[in-house]
């Protein structure tokens, strides 16, 4: 962040675009987000009674980039 | 990662030769065609173009190829096909449907042709649509001579566009929100809490606020899965049914309920209203699916999964008195705060980073900002900000409004907040905590929960205002760097750095 500021002090860019380290799309590695996102796969396989073909598909699915 | 790489879009009057497009001949071709056409056919190219998950606005090059030949007659394919390898320019992007999509909308209610969704455009007429509907996507720039009116035109300008190729995976903006209800508002000390939320939304919406998180969860589902089976040899199907749900146990009432809260249909229209820009999409915001014979169709994955947010806010927002909205608005602004300081509580490597919510001078009651991140001897003094603009300012494109907007919500409020912490902090008097007596640098940020935090342009006004108010006599024997501004989006796709990195 600092080298970015000092390269670019007027920062016209956007963040994304002026430091390195952000990427676009999937936010990586955001354990707690994809706990979150597993409980309400959980919960919402409860809630709504989802039988086994649903089941599959909503607890296959796993936030992109989460590793 | 690679630098951003901008591009620019293929528009119909430069592929054909021919003069530029005006939204009242756009509007006339639209109104050969039954809306019903127009709108599913957004649906499937959505979905065919792969638009959605993961931020992907722009197809891959190998979908854009497999498409041309389909929604381009075959005498403009060559053409197509050179502008696309040879000259750069893109040929499809998610604005485009949008922006179709929201001026199929803008037709007259009392539209002459029946509505018989297999009348509309043959499949070699979608190319010249979206080309144009690209095309109208335009607003001409204005030349501003002073620099600082010059940034907030930039912003002005590019405000729209950068909601159009956003950089953010709409899933994660949905997680967010949903972290916010399920981790954040629990945390937050009950008396700081002014509204009973489940109260409120439950006065607008007939469920909870986890049964509505569920819904547009499951809602996604079914879209990814389209997206994730969609084989470019098998027509497109899209379509949302209640049938989907047969295998769970909500009954159909419930599920009409919430097709009702998330959809339109076009007997039920509002009068279209005349946009506040190019860029206005607000009714898709708040009405993401086309209800047609019982069954829906998403326009936007972006809205879609954006919905749960604009439900909880933005529509109980409009279901309170006047003098209850500032206050429900400040209710999200510390829920936005605490998410932040949860964020790197959560993320953030604590032998790097030490985290002080919250902080305040130690002989008063006054707040330093809204949060400190201590990295060695840099102090990062946070000022996490809710700084909602409005519509009629982020798509005027008028940099007169969007400076008022910027000044009103992110100079006095945010660098004005952080200068007087920067100033008191050099002054090194008795009422500094302890912990930031040592410091040598600190690092000003304003993040926004608003996308304007991270737009062209806004970093380098709101720096500009800072810097032209600090003197260096104030702070003497710290370093103070320029103000960073940057959206949450931001701070979540950086986060991944700071388990091993120091934030400075």
């Amino acid at each position: 962040m600092e080298e970015s500021i000092e390269a670019d002090p007027t920062l016209r860019q956007p963040f994304d675009a002026a430091v390195k380290y952000v990427q676009q799309g999937a936010a990586p590695k955001l354990h707690a987000h994809v706990e979150a996102y597993k409980e309400l796969a959980a919960h919402l396989i409860t809630d709504f009674g989802m039988k086994e073909d649903r089941e599959k598909s909503g607890t296959d699915r796993t936030l992109p980039n989460s590793d | 990662m690679p630098p951003a790489k901008m591009m620019v879009w293929m528009t119909w009057s430069e592929l054909t030769d021919s003069p530029r497009v005006t939204k009242e001949e756009f509007q006339a071709q639209l109104a050969k065609y039954p809306k019903t056409s127009i709108l599913i056919a957004c649906t499937k190219l959505s979905v065919g173009l792969g638009y959605g998950p993961d931020a992907c606005t722009v197809p891959p090059d190998s979908v854009a190829d497999d498409h041309i030949p389909i929604v381009f007659p075959p005498s403009l394919v060559p053409d197509v096909n050179r502008w696309f390898h040879k000259e750069g320019r893109i040929p499809f992007f998610n604005g485009q449907l949008r922006y179709l999509a929201a001026e199929t909308l803008r037709l007259q209610s009392l539209h002459p042709v029946p509505e018989i969704p297999e009348n509309g455009p043959e499949n070699g007429q979608f190319g010249e649509l979206l080309l144009k509907s690209g095309e109208l996507l335009y607003k001409k720039h204005v030349v501003v001579e002073d620099e600082l009116d010059g940034y907030a035109n930039i912003a002005a300008e590019f405000l729209p566009i950068y909601e159009i190729a956003s950089p953010t995976d709409p899933l994660f903006s949905f997680m967010r929100f949903y972290i916010w209800l399920m981790k954040i508002i629990p945390r937050i000390p009950t008396n700081l809490l002014k509204f009973d939320l489940e109260a409120e939304f439950q006065k607008v919406f007939s469920f909870t606020t986890v049964t509505y998180s569920e819904f547009i969860a499951a809602f996604a589902l079914h879209a990814l899965q389209e997206r994730q089976t969609q084989t470019f040899d098998k027509p497109i199907d899209a379509t949302l049914r209640k049938s989907w749900f047969k295998t769970t146990s909500i009954p159909e009432t419930t599920l009409e309920q919430m097709f009702e809260t998330v959809s339109f249909s076009l007997d039920s229209m509002p009068d279209p209203k005349d946009t506040l820009g190019y860029g206005d999409f607000e009714f898709l915001k708040d009405r993401p699916y086309f209800l047609f014979k019982d069954e829906m169709y998403m326009l936007d994955y972006e809205f879609a999964l954006g919905k749960l947010e604009s439900a909880v806010i933005w529509r109980v927002l409009r279901n309170l008195p006047n003098e209850r909205k500032e206050p429900w608005l400040s209710y999200w602004g510390l829920v936005f705060e605490e998410y932040v300081t949860w964020m790197f509580e959560t993320y953030a490597a604590p032998v790097l980073h030490k985290v002080y919510p919250n902080p305040k001078y130690t002989s008063t009651a006054d707040q330093i900002c809204d949060q400190i991140i201590i990295c060695g001897d840099t102090a990062v003094l946070i000022e996490a900000k809710l700084a909602t603009c409005t519509a009629a300012d982020r798509y005027s494109g008028d940099y007169e409004k969007v400076k008022v907007y910027l000044e009103d919500k992110l100079v006095t409020k945010g660098a004005g907040q952080l200068l007087n912490a920067v100033r008191r902090l050099g002054a090194k008097g008795a009422d500094v905590p302890d912990y930031l007596k040592s410091i040598k640098k600190i690092i000003p940020v304003i993040i926004t929960r608003d996308d304007v935090g991270g737009c062209w342009g806004v970093n380098a006004y709101l720096n500009k205002r800072f810097k032209a108010q600090l003197s260096t006599k104030s702070h003497k024997g710290i370093v103070v760097t320029p103000l960073v501004s940057m959206n949450v989006s931001c701070l979540e796709r950086m986060m991944w750095v700071l388990p091993r990195e120091g934030l400075r």
